[in-house]
């Protein structure tokens, strides 16, 4: 079918080639437009238990979610001095005004707010807006303050924001600024010549923009995350140029073989083409399940995954053949170095495979002992969410969140707030008698919590208060003339709810803050009353749980259907269980070198960021769905040259020497474009992109040496027979379809 | 006990409160007030108790008798403030300062075109009140409590961009503890008298949350330095009688004052007049507005078994203003 497919594009190549000019004429306005409507942020959702919690903050407790966090320093003056008061009092006043800005607190309401020289303070804004909108107003906010005398930092989660949107496109175009060209001296190295080395570049490079373009689109109705642009452009270059190189290479060979240009192409579309459709269905299902979460961010990378595999997919079978149609032979043209697909066969691969066959229990043993080496820091992840500490630390908001970091000690030790509601329960008042009891029961248990230094609420001032001088205190609540206490009564009740703050040493995402939360979570507060808690534990915890309680399934659905496209193009039971446990197993070293590397800070200076101490909770996910999808492909491409020759011989041995020496160079050229790309990732200033790029490097070249040079042959060389194993029934049942590039 | 005690403590709150007549070369008669104020958090209950560093607040009142006029002025700051030795050897409330130890104690502090830097030496030994130095707070906690009523003090007065050399009589409290200071309808009236022979005075009468007077106290201290506890606990007392002979409503915050005092003490012969030198001397720099207060310089005259006498003193008032409800409970009594 897709011979006579070919012969049609070929026959009518110009068509195609005006037809996909004039798709790019359109797309490219499109592209360019493409980061307008991408939204920061998707790493969490409105029906956590934490986000819920939110909610009751904002409207129960008047408690801004969105602030800004305004940081003011004085060489000259105090803080507390007349000056440096009236320069910051001046600066506010203009914002203070705006119907957008719910409350300003500084360190005349708290004086924790100063730093321990005296010359700084920060003050926090808090909106009446979402985080998009809070984003939008960091403009109007900069415009209207510019404090005289003061300097100013800005920070703050609309501000990180609006920094993380900002890396992220600059990531991506100083990415792409490498990966094309690096790419393409892949390819030359590859090819040899100039034409067949820019012809899959060129295609690569118009899948992105169509991509892109469709990302555009789809961004003006569907919630879509800034990061797409970074997976759209590394699948986009990466896959269009892997697919190109598969077809341009069979097209060459079908020439030197002595086709004509039309067979080349047909044939060509039906070989090759027909691969680059198999593997584009198998990476679509690896990443199509990022859409199974319901988070704005996998959600929204998943759909720009399967945009950008269908234009890479649809541009390698129509302008791929067209184009290769109108040069026919020029493809060889401006030949400018030895071709390292034509060099002389030594037979490298069949050699090194015969090699790892004689000698199967001494190869694989090591092998699987180094690979779970390599995976080995999994052990140890803890999984967690972005900070400030993704950003590189010349950007205002990373600067920002660096000095509130070190000089005030914030952001460091975990804060668990907790609203305790009275709900429907008769007495709402929360400073009468009675609930001033239950309080100050529920104050002193969240105190004797494991691991908790303090809790911070109107019954929890002083140890040397018991409930009824809390009383005796909160009678009437605005004769008390204690600051800290005032301020507490201010903005930490209202009627039918009442704050505490749980802080804590613990690590704020790891393991001990989230048991600490689920700690919180199983108090009782009696009939008629609720406990809401919210803060970056109680809200990891949720997306951790939420994410991994989906994972598993999610996996399976893709292991599956992966086995099953496996099983029907190859005709075994165990060759893709073998194909699916080494894929798995690239993919932990992948995740073992991440924790290595992202986590415990290893070449923290080499990469040029500062260690997480954590591993974003769905970065795992996103690296499983992209590695799967990817490395399957070459997988297909190896299994298929084996099946091809143990078919035509019968012996297993030899198939597998023939099929890793006949695939060899293709697929270590293909992986070699791929790491290429993802490595120009790790010049990212956005950690998160690096880790994936450096996640995605590292599995492809597990993926295309260890495993295939060494484990696979091994393996295959101990299961013997059973490699082809079909019982008939199966066979007779499944349909048929043959893969060889 | 000193020079330790004179130095600042781990408690919730600690203050040290200076008040005096100055008067110059030129015959010039200044009262003053000087107060700094520190407060700890006092963590919580649970292992670590972790604690927030101490806050400070200082006043600075100044009353020209001559002119009639009151200036004051405020400063903050937080931090540790670690003392190189026993005693107070320096504190530091941005661009003002206060060292104590039981020889001397000098400070600095001013308001616009005013500055004033006193050094003082104590005259008498310091009074434990309630003879221990210790007693219940009033409504919740309990405090130390000494003053030192008599410091001989000299310095310099810089008003008005005179500079003025200038001496007098100081009173010294200093009070430390684990107690809260609550606002109207809770409050006080804080008396410390110095009398021409050589006797001081102290005499406080607290109110508790609801308004009523839950306490009158004081002490009645010798030219010897010997301590004699009056008062006790209660709104009445046999040997200490406080009347209210005036009022007076501040133009800045409607806070309704009593102004014009009789104190007697049956027991010892003794009546005291005491009028404000000046009407208007509320520190409302003070915050929250719950703690703005009247601290000032007033006359006082009087009789001892029939023989009159004279004196000068300073006059603390708290809990008169009414301040504003909390935003969020005039919501809810909308509702």
């Amino acid at each position: 079918m897709l011979y006579s497919f070919g012969l049609k594009i070929y026959r009518k190549r110009w068509a195609v080639l005006a037809a996909w000019a004039m798709l790019l004429l359109v797309a490219l306005p499109l592209a360019t437009k493409a980061t307008d409507a991408l939204k920061p942020g998707g790493f969490s959702n409105n029906s956590l238990p934490a986000a819920q919690a939110r909610a009751v903050f904002r409207d129960q407790l008047d408690l801004s979610p969105i602030s800004f966090e305004l940081i003011f320093r004085s060489e000259r003056y105090g803080a507390y001095e007349a000056e440096f008061t009236r320069d910051l009092q001046d600066a506010l006043a203009p914002i203070g005004a705006r119907p957008e800005v719910a409350r300003i607190t500084t360190h005349l309401d708290d004086p924790a707010r100063v730093s321990p020289d005296g010359r700084t303070v920060h003050v926090t804004v808090g909106l009446n807006l979402d985080l998009e909108d809070a984003a939008d107003f960091l403009d109007t906010a900069r415009s209207l303050i510019s404090p005289e005398g003061l300097e100013l930092t800005f920070t703050g989660g609309p501000s990180l924001y609006a920094d993380i949107s900002l890396s992220s496109e600059r990531d991506v175009r100083r990415a792409e600024l490498l990966a094309f060209p690096l790419s393409t001296i892949a390819l030359l190295l590859v090819f040899g010549t100039l034409v067949a080395a820019f012809l899959p570049a060129t295609v690569g490079g118009v899948g992105v923009v169509l991509a892109l373009a469709a990302v555009a689109l789809i961004s003006r109705g569907v919630d879509m995350s800034v990061f797409v642009l970074n997976i759209v452009t590394l699948l986009g270059i990466g896959l269009g140029i892997d697919y190109s190189l598969y077809f341009t290479s069979r097209f060459r060979e079908q020439l030197a073989a002595g086709d004509t240009v039309e067979q080349a192409v047909a044939r060509s579309q039906a070989t090759a083409g027909q691969a680059i459709l198999f593997s584009g269905v198998t990476s679509l299902i690896g990443l199509a399940s990022l859409t199974a979460f319901e988070f704005m961010m996998l959600r929204s990378v998943g759909i720009g995954a399967v945009i950008v595999i269908t234009v890479a997919v649809l541009a390698a079978l129509t302008l791929m053949p067209a184009v290769l149609g109108i040069l026919g032979h020029r493809i060889n043209a401006l030949q400018v170095m030895p071709s390292f697909l034509g060099r002389s066969d030594r037979d490298l691969w069949g050699s090194l495979s015969r090699w790892v066959m004689a000698r199967p229990l001494q190869v694989a043993v090591p092998t699987v002992l180094f690979l779970l080496l390599l995976a080995a820091p999994l052990r140890g992840i803890r999984l967690g969410t972005v900070d400030a500490t993704i950003l590189p630390p010349e950007l205002e908001s990373r600067r920002g969140f660096d000095i509130l970091r070190d000089e005030f000690g914030l952001l460091t030790k975990t804060q668990i707030p907790v609203a305790y509601t009275f709900g429907d329960a008769d007495d709402r008042d929360p400073l009468s008698a009675g609930n001033l009891d239950r309080l100050y029961a529920f104050g002193r248990a969240l105190e004797g919590l494991d691991g908790v230094t303090r809790v911070r609420s109107i019954v929890n001032v002083s140890p040397e208060l018991d409930a009824g001088m809390y009383a005796t205190l909160y009678r009437v609540p605005e004769a008390v003339t204690d600051t800290a206490m005032q301020t507490l009564l201010r903005d930490t009740v209202r009627e039918g709810a009442v704050l505490f703050v749980v802080e804590s040493d613990v690590e704020p995402f790891g393991p001990e803050a989230s048991g600490l939360v689920s700690g919180i979570r199983a108090f009782d507060p009696g009939p008629g009353r609720e406990l809401f808690v919210d803060g970056g534990s109680a809200e990891i915890k949720d997306v951790v749980d939420s994410l991994y309680s989906r994972f598993p399934f999610v996996a399976a659905v893709v292991i599956i259907a992966t086995y099953m496209s496996l099983l029907i193009l190859f005709r075994s039971v165990i060759l893709p269980i073998k194909a699916i446990i080494l894929n798995v197993m690239s993919i932990l070293a992948s995740y073992g070198a991440l924790v290595f590397v992202f986590q415990e800070g290893h070449f923290s200076g080499l990469l040029n960021f500062e260690p997480l101490g954590v591993i974003e909770a769905t970065t795992p996910i996103l690296l499983f769905s992209i590695i799967f999808g990817l490395s399957m492909d070459y997988e297909i491409f190896l299994l298929a040259r084996i099946s091809e020759a143990y078919k035509r011989t019968g012996d297993n041995t030899a198939s597998v020497a023939e099929g890793l020496r006949r695939s060899g160079r293709i697929i270590t050229g293909a992986a070699a474009i791929l790491i290429v790309v993802a490595s120009s990732f790790l010049v990212a200033d956005v950690v998160l992109v690096k880790a994936i790029g450096l996640g995605l490097a590292i599995a492809i070249f597990v993926d295309v040496t260890i495993v295939r040079a060494l484990l696979a042959p091994a393996i295959m060389r101990l299961l013997g027979p059973l490699n082809w194993w079909m019982p008939r029934w199966l066979d007779r049942i499944l349909p048929r379809i043959d893969v060889a590039p | 006990m000193f020079p330790r005690d004179e130095g600042p403590h781990d408690n919730r709150l600690e203050w040290w409160y200076y008040s005096g007549d100055l008067r110059d070369e030129e015959g010039g008669e200044y009262g003053f007030h000087f107060v700094v104020f520190q407060s700890r958090d006092s963590g919580d209950s649970s292992e670590s108790g972790d604690r927030e560093p101490p806050v400070y607040a200082a006043q600075f009142g100044l009353t020209d008798v001559g002119s009639n006029e009151h200036v004051q002025a405020a400063r903050f700051t937080t931090g540790e403030q670690p003392q190189d030795g026993p005693g107070l050897t320096g504190l530091k409330i941005a661009d003002w300062s206060l060292a104590a130890n039981p020889e001397r104690h000098v400070f600095d502090a001013g308001a616009d075109d005013v500055r004033l830097s006193l050094s003082m030496t104590p005259t008498k030994p310091p009074a434990l009140h309630n003879e221990t130095g210790w007693l219940a707070a009033p409504t919740t906690g309990w405090t130390y409590y000494y003053s030192r009523p008599r410091m001989a003090a000299e310095g310099t007065l810089v008003l008005d961009g005179r500079r003025l050399t200038v001496s007098g009589d100081v009173w010294m409290d200093h009070q430390w503890g684990e107690f809260f200071v609550l606002g109207n309808p809770a409050g006080w009236q804080w008396f410390g008298v110095q009398l021409d022979d050589g006797t001081d005075l102290m005499v406080t009468q607290t109110r508790n949350v609801d308004g009523d007077i839950d306490s009158l106290y004081g002490s009645l201290i010798n030219p010897d330095g010997s301590l004699k506890p009056l008062g006790q606990a209660g709104p009445e007392s046999r040997d200490l009688e406080l009347l209210t002979t005036g009022s007076w409503i501040s133009p800045h915050t409607g806070a309704d004052y009593p102004s014009g005092w009789t104190i007697r003490l049956p027991a010892d012969g003794i009546q005291l007049n005491l009028s404000p030198v000046v009407a208007d001397q509320e520190i409302i720099s003070a915050r929250p507005e719950s703690a703005i207060y009247w601290e000032g310089k007033v006359s006082v005259t009087g009789t001892r078994n029939g023989n009159p006498v004279r004196g000068s003193g300073y006059v603390e008032l708290t809990g008169y203003v009414v301040p504003p409800s909390l935003p969020w409970r005039d919501a809810g009594a909308a509702r």
